[in-house]
């Protein structure tokens, strides 16, 4: 036990003064979340402005003064668009649809004739694709008050016409929309367990036998595991600081937020906060024994860094692909880790309740795991 | 004492997509005494390294038998310094640092460890060192705090791979003196052997030296004997002859 703390000891003071790697380590997975998270925010304070405004880009409303006045009734500004506005919706410029109309349209009105109103999108771009059924609805709303008061003149019911209408109910509650827009903050917390333990799991290991420490360290007759654990308690420990730090740091960026709706939906308290420590700082062990045992198996640390970038795709990749293609969760992600760490992250803003017997044989998995990769690189420390 | 018994070694590489077996080390057999410093001598790939790893359980020979001390190396190697021709330290702690935490790890307590290091400040001159941090030391810097950091728990028994390697006149003179005293009576009788491939060092330091051709013994004796044996006055001429016999 002697042997485990004075490695632990040095190595954690090791880790520490290096202070210019852990200051960047600690600056990105403790800013990165809540930058993202203030960026979302702000993406959707700014839809709730545009939504509010209440503007309408047309490209010929001369032609069509019925059409003025009824937006007019409905509040609505109208902006002449500009002549090159394809140009524009393609390159960005423009960011509401524009109903374009033709120059015989209030004449074929008149007559009482169907018409054709084109409305130009750019279906690549979601800010002008949001704005296109707010458009048709209001545009639309001239047709229906027309067939109404024709309705209404035969001295038929004004709804007549209506044979099928549709009622659409989304049973998706408010704490699942929130993860919708919150999906990436789930990455945020699992890589910065990630990048908390990179530097020193590969430095105490690949590093040292590149300084030429090792081979004085491994000539004290002492058992590996010793060495190993020592070693693996202080990058754990590092790791789950930074992890930890990167947890709380959602804490005070919600006071940032400026959508009043974002503020309502994303309730993050101590409760959400002590459930995120207890799924990810295990999994901060997980990586500290993976990429230890990446920097073993590497010749030079630079070997190392390009094998370790394997465990970053891993990480990143694996629960992209969930969200790709989103179906029922199935039993096999609680046992593997960061897909468990990602469906209970993402359960928990979904406002569900936490599954704990899930939970814990996520966990049971999870410490198996790190159990045996610590005996994987015990026995390959001295062999390599 | 170390009493090293038919050691041989191979290795396996690849020539020409061919298996090849190289015979690294062939039937070693010495004795390296305490109270004398042992040179091992050889050109490049003779072995010497490959042998010193094996003593100090850094690899496993394939057959033979060392004993230091009396023991089996494994459970020998707490009375055993080894100093590898890297002299690797840990750039962001302080000379002290470095050389308590070996101290620890070969479990010295806190008065043991200030003990030793006020013990080995003088004779290594680390008074100036042992706060500063390693980070920036010069080569002669950096051998002494490995070396001091090699014998801080006291070992009869001093292994040393290249140490003159990039060292100034200053740092050979130093670290010379240093050797001696530690095979002295007052230094403790230790036993020292070091591998080295300068000649002039040998003559300087050595009581016994082993000429190590390819895996093989080419011959064992003090400077005076080996030159003695093929008729030389001069030692790096009597090793040229053993080395291309």
């Amino acid at each position: 036990m002697k042997t485990i703390f004075v490695i632990f000891k040095k190595e954690f003071k090791d880790i520490l003064r290096d202070t210019r790697a852990l200051f960047t380590v600690t600056m990105v997975s403790v800013l990165a979340g809540p930058i993202i998270l203030l960026v979302i925010s702000n993406m959707l304070a700014s839809f709730e402005a545009r939504a509010e405004r209440r503007v309408v880009v047309v490209h010929g409303i001369e032609h069509a003064p019925s059409i003025e006045n009824h937006l007019k009734r409905e509040t609505a500004t109208i902006e002449h668009a500009p002549d090159d506005y394809e140009a524009q919706l393609l390159a960005g410029k423009l960011v509401d649809p524009v109903l374009v109309i033709p120059k015989d349209f209030e004449e074929n009105w008149v007559k009482g004739e169907p018409q054709k109103l084109t409305i130009f999108t750019n279906s690549s771009n979601a800010r002008i694709n949001a704005g296109v059924n707010r458009l048709k609805r209001w545009v639309s709303g001239i047709a229906t008050d027309r067939t109404s008061i024709l309705f209404a003149v035969r001295g038929i019911a004004p709804n007549a016409g209506d044979y099928l209408n549709f009622e659409e109910i989304d049973l998706a509650n408010a704490k699942a929309e929130t993860a919708k827009i919150f999906s990436l903050l789930p990455y945020f917390l699992v890589l910065a367990a990630l990048y908390g333990v990179w530097g020193s799991a590969l430095d105490t290991t690949v590093g040292e036998r590149e300084r030429g420490t090792l081979e004085p360290l491994l000539v004290i007759p002492h058992p590996t595991y010793q060495i190993m654990l020592g070693k693996w308690l202080a990058v754990s420990l590092v790791g789950c600081f930074i992890a930890a730090l990167a947890i709380l740091s959602f804490l005070p960026a919600q006071s940032l937020m400026q959508s009043e709706m974002l503020k309502s939906m994303f309730s993050f308290g101590w409760f959400e906060v002590a459930i995120c420590l207890v799924i990810t700082l295990p999994l901060t062990g997980l990586f500290a024994v993976l990429l230890m045992l990446v920097g073993i198996f590497a010749k030079s640390t630079r070997q190392a860094q390009a094998n370790a970038t394997v465990v970053l795709l891993v990480t990143t990749f694996l629960p992209m692909m969930m969200q790709i293609n989103p179906g029922e969760i199935k039993t096999w992600h609680d046992w593997f880790p960061m897909l468990s760490q990602h469906h209970h992250i993402l359960a928990l803003f979904k406002g569900e309740p936490i599954n704990f017997t899930m939970l814990y044989s996520s966990l049971l998995a999870m410490f198996f795991l790190t159990i045996t990769l610590i005996f994987l690189a015990v026995k390959q420390f001295r062999v390599k | 004492m170390i009493f090293v018994k038919s050691i041989t070694k191979r290795f396996y590489a690849t020539q020409h997509r061919k298996k090849i077996t190289v015979n690294a080390l062939s039937g070693l057999n010495f004795q390296a005494l305490d109270g004398k410093i042992t040179a091992l001598l050889g050109p490049n790939g003779a072995g010497k390294t490959t042998f010193l790893r094996i003593l100090s359980g850094l690899e496993t020979a394939d057959s033979g038998e060392i004993l230091i001390n009396g023991q089996q190396n494994i459970s020998s190697r707490k009375s055993l310094a080894y100093l590898s021709d890297g002299c690797g330290l840990y750039p962001r702690l302080t000379a002290y640092e470095n050389i308590a935490y070996y101290a620890e790890l070969y479990g010295l307590n806190k008065h043991e460890i200030i003990q030793r290091i006020k013990f080995l400040s003088p004779h290594l001159a680390l008074d100036a060192l042992l706060p500063r941090k390693v980070d920036g030391f010069s080569q002669g810097e950096r051998m002494r705090v490995a070396i001091a950091r090699a014998v801080v728990h006291d070992p009869q028994t001093i292994v040393l791979d290249e140490p003159t390697n990039g060292l100034d006149l200053a740092s050979v003179r130093r670290l010379r003196t240093f050797l001696k005293f530690l095979v002295s009576v007052e230094g403790g009788n230790k036993c020292v052997l070091f591998s080295t491939h300068i000649m002039h060092e040998v003559e300087k330091l050595a009581d016994q030296v082993i000429i190590l051709v390819k895996g093989e013994i080419k011959i064992i004796g003090s400077v005076q004997e080996i030159m003695h044996q093929v008729g030389e006055t001069d030692f790096e001429e009597a090793f040229v002859k053993f080395t291309q016999a």
